[in-house]
């Protein structure tokens, strides 16, 4: 108790690595206490060493299952930890953690999400949309969740389930331009393979862009589909919107290129294209350009 | 019943392509060495190519195995196989005799051609990690020249490769598409949901491919560098040549799995420019490098000028690229529905022909999947999966035909050729399923229907006539090098006439600039035609 106090002195301090060296060396004499564990997570938490405060958690809670505090604590670092896997497109590193984490937090429609997002990123589709199907269950009021189960449904094949999912959910969130930019870019892919007017999909994303015109998405679906049709002027007007509000990835630079040559604007067009390369080469190597 | 009905019922009943294999003779497998290191190599394997290695007027048919892996055992002889058409229906192999059955590298593609105009044609194997040329000795033998004529490949990957006279000597040239840096040293190891699976393309880095330029002595220059081939960095797997641009040098389109698919602009200077970019044929519309795989050209929407189309991943839609006579090109994928039709599959071999010989050029597609579980991951994708027959209403709109039993069996499709063998002016198709026995296709839908067929004969251009352009009326043909995915096809040029059977004029530019004019040929046969000593009106 002493050193986990002393630890947090330390930690108080800014002296974290010292902090960590004096719990590391009380577990040592210690190992069946999991406030020293604990403490060690909180710390590194503090550090935001999701990864490490992941584990001093997990060891806490097996030396003390039942303790409600660490088992919040736990969740709430798996969770962080997951979104930076994420971020870094880590997914099969992040599916090893969601597949843990989710065996721990059975009942925890946020783990779930979490889940499911990473068997989509592994192409485990069919097993993502299971899921995001209990993340729903778990918490029906969740937007997230069910725009998740709908994109899991579409990528496994499932596009007329999907867009049921997508259905009932504009009937309880009727204002939630998410879901209407989702059911917009799957009316999109179903008019590519002739199974509705893509005018449905024009429509839908419109919608989205009614309630929340600031949606990068929705504008870059609207100028593909305009560039499609071979509108140029249109195409801009959606893709410029999508690259004001935050847009600014390869297949945007590409669009805007194609777009501006169609414009005959070919200086800007190059310019764009130059971009696009950029974004490519960044992706590959894994580094924001 | 009546006559009519019982007729009518026949029709409908009948194939438009029968499986033939059986009964034409063919018993060879394809083995592709299957271990449980999953080497990519065993996944894309399986070529076939039509010639008439005896030039007896009948089309004779070479399979291409791919060889054992380390872990990767066969219990029986693993070969390649040729087989001689008897022309009764019928095929003899012929294999040992020719001298072709076995190499010392894992197969992949053939492309058959007359390198040395001696009017036999030449075989090119390629493969991992080496191929091999093998000159027609005349006598249905053949012989391995590929040390002497330089053309190894060494230490590369070869997939699909194109006989094509880029520098116009009249001598062909070869291209070699080269897919990626691999060896059985290094397997790559990958799982879905625990059970060992091929890994993604991507975690193999794509490797240049080669360009050897004929010397006209059997001997071939690695001219790679110099033209420029060099720095195409790419997972090539299927190549056309063809002057797209029509300005008298023969281009190239390169299809590549997830990296930019490559059109190489002839620049007529020993060189070529990759304008793929240009033509907006290297990314789908969202700026993703698809997964090609095949890739063949031929005018689609009649306005006398060379489309192509490219076969993809499941999901990615087979791609269909107009050529407006300027870049960029315009992607019809969606338009032309071929998005539709395609959508579930994993293309790999591709042709364009006139199956009903009603003057359009139509689709055939062999498709497969590379992972065994992957109905786990998308439920309308399967492992297995049929050929298409796609047919075109002439203005590059297509629809699914059902064309009898085997397009509604599933294969492992790989290599694609295409050939009249039986000389009746039908195309018939012939295709490796992936470890298993191949698929001959013969076409009996066009039977009736007029037809027109020619069988040229370079002088001053190569013998083959690989980069002419044939047109009769409305309808526009090239004599392409490669094409499809592994594959070597019939160099004959079938015209569908339609209901129109009259003789017919046809004008001909040949690879060498020079053109002629041929009137009056008679429909319902084959016609050899000699490129004249000049221009001929």
């Amino acid at each position: 108790m002493q050193r986990a106090r002393q630890a947090y002195d330390l930690a108080r301090s800014g002296q974290f690595d010292a902090a960590i060296a004096e719990l590391q060396e009380a577990c040592r004499i210690a190992p069946a206490n999991p406030l020293y564990r604990s403490a060690m997570g909180g710390i590194l938490e503090r550090q935001a060493k999701w990864e490490s405060a992941v584990a001093a958690f997990r060891e806490a809670i097996r030396l003390d299952p039942a303790n409600p505090k660490l088992l919040q604590k736990l969740e709430s670092v798996s969770l962080e930890w997951g979104a930076i896997l994420a971020r870094e497109r880590r997914f099969r590193a992040g599916l090893r953690h969601a597949q843990q984490t989710a065996a721990q937090f059975p009942n925890s429609a946020s783990v779930h999400l979490m889940l499911g997002l990473f068997q989509t990123r592994n192409q485990q589709n069919v097993a993502a949309v299971t899921a995001y199907r209990r993340a729903l269950s778990l918490d029906p009021d969740s937007a997230d969740a069910s725009v998740g189960l709908a994109i899991a449904q579409s990528s496994a094949g499932l596009a007329r389930d999907a867009e049921a999912t997508l259905l009932g959910g504009l009937k309880k969130f009727p204002n939630d331009a998410l879901h209407r930019q989702a059911y917009g870019v799957l009316l999109a892919r179903m008019a590519e393979s002739g199974s509705t007017p893509a005018d449905r999909a024009i429509q839908m994303l419109e919608s989205a862009l009614a309630i929340d015109a600031t949606l990068p998405e929705a504008h870059y679906q609207l100028g593909s589909l305009a560039l499609a049709n071979e509108d140029a002027a249109a195409a801009l007007r959606h893709l410029e919107a999508a690259a004001r509000n935050g847009l600014d990835d390869a297949r945007l630079h590409y669009a805007m290129a194609r777009a501006l040559r169609r414009a005959g604007r070919a200086e800007d067009a190059a310019r764009h294209m130059e971009a696009f390369r950029q974004r490519k080469l960044a992706e590959e190597l894994g580094v924001q350009p | 019943m009546t006559w009519l009905a019982w007729a009518l019922l026949w029709a409908a009943s009948s194939p438009l392509f029968r499986d033939v294999t059986t009964e034409a003779g063919i018993t060879w497998r394809h083995f592709n060495g299957e271990s449980p290191d999953r080497f990519l190599v065993e996944s894309t394997a399986g070529g076939v190519a039509f010639l008439d290695y005896d030039s007896d007027g009948k089309l004779d048919l070479l399979f291409v195995t791919g060889g054992e892996t380390p872990r990767g055992k066969s219990k029986t002889e693993v070969r390649h196989a040729l087989y001689r058409n008897l022309g009764n229906g019928r095929f003899t192999d012929v294999t040992a005799k020719a001298g072709l059955g076995r190499t010392a590298f894992f197969g992949m593609g053939a492309a058959a051609a007359d390198f040395d105009n001696d009017g036999f044609p030449d075989i090119y194997l390629s493969g991992y990690p080496n191929g091999a040329l093998y000159r027609n000795n005349g006598d249905g033998t053949f012989r391995d020249i590929t040390a002497r004529a330089g053309v190894g490949n060494q230490g590369e990957w070869g997939t699909s490769a194109a006989w094509f006279d880029f520098n116009n000597d009249g001598r062909l040239d070869l291209f070699i598409a080269n897919y990626a840096e691999f060896s059985y040293a290094d397997p790559r190891r990958c799982d879905f949901q625990g059970m060992p699976t091929y890994c993604s393309q991507t975690a193999y880095s794509g490797r240049p491919s080669r360009l050897y330029r004929n010397n006209g002595d059997g001997t071939f220059a690695d001219v790679s560098k110099a033209a420029g081939i060099a720095e195409t960095q790419a997972r090539a797997l299927g190549v056309t040549a063809i002057d797209y641009d029509a300005d008298g040098h023969q281009d190239l389109f390169v299809a590549c799995d997830a990296t930019p698919n490559m059109l190489l602009r002839n620049k007529g200077n020993g060189t070529f420019e990759n304008v793929g970019l240009d033509a907006e044929i290297a990314y789908n519309p969202d700026g993703v490098a698809r997964a090609g795989m095949g890739v063949d050209a031929g005018d689609i929407d009649n306005d006398g000028r060379p489309d192509f189309v490219v076969t993809n991943f499941d999901t990615e839609y087979h791609a269909l690229y107009l050529n407006p006579g300027r870049l960029p090109f315009r992607e019809a994928t969606v338009q032309s529905r071929l998005a539709q039709h395609t959508k579930p599959y994993v293309g790999w071999g591709v042709r364009m022909l006139d199956y009903d010989n009603d003057g359009d050029l139509d689709l055939f597609i062999v498709n497969g999947h590379l992972h065994e579980r992957i109905a786990e991951s998308n439920r309308t994708v399967a492992y297995r999966e049929p050929p298409l027959l796609l047919a075109n209403d002439g203005s590059a709109h297509f629809t699914r035909v059902d064309a009898g039993p085997a397009f509604a069996k599933n294969y492992l499709g790989r290599g694609l050729a295409t050939a009249d063998f039986d000389n009746d002016g039908a195309t018939d198709v012939a295709f490796i399923s992936l470890n298993e026995s191949p698929v001959l296709l013969h076409n009996e839908a066009a039977a009736g229907r007029p037809w027109l067929g020619l069988r040229l004969r370079g002088t001053a251009s190569n013998r083959d006539a690989i980069g002419a352009r044939i047109t009769l009326q409305n309808s526009t043909r090239w004599i392409t090098g490669g094409g499809s995915f592994l594959g070597s096809h019939d160099r004959r040029i079938v015209f569908g006439l339609g209901t129109a059977a009259q003789p017919a004029n046809v004008e001909i530019l040949w690879p060498s600039g020079r053109k002629q004019q041929v009137t009056g040929l008679a429909p319902g046969r084959y016609h050899a035609i000699v490129e004249p000593a000049k221009d001929t009106n």
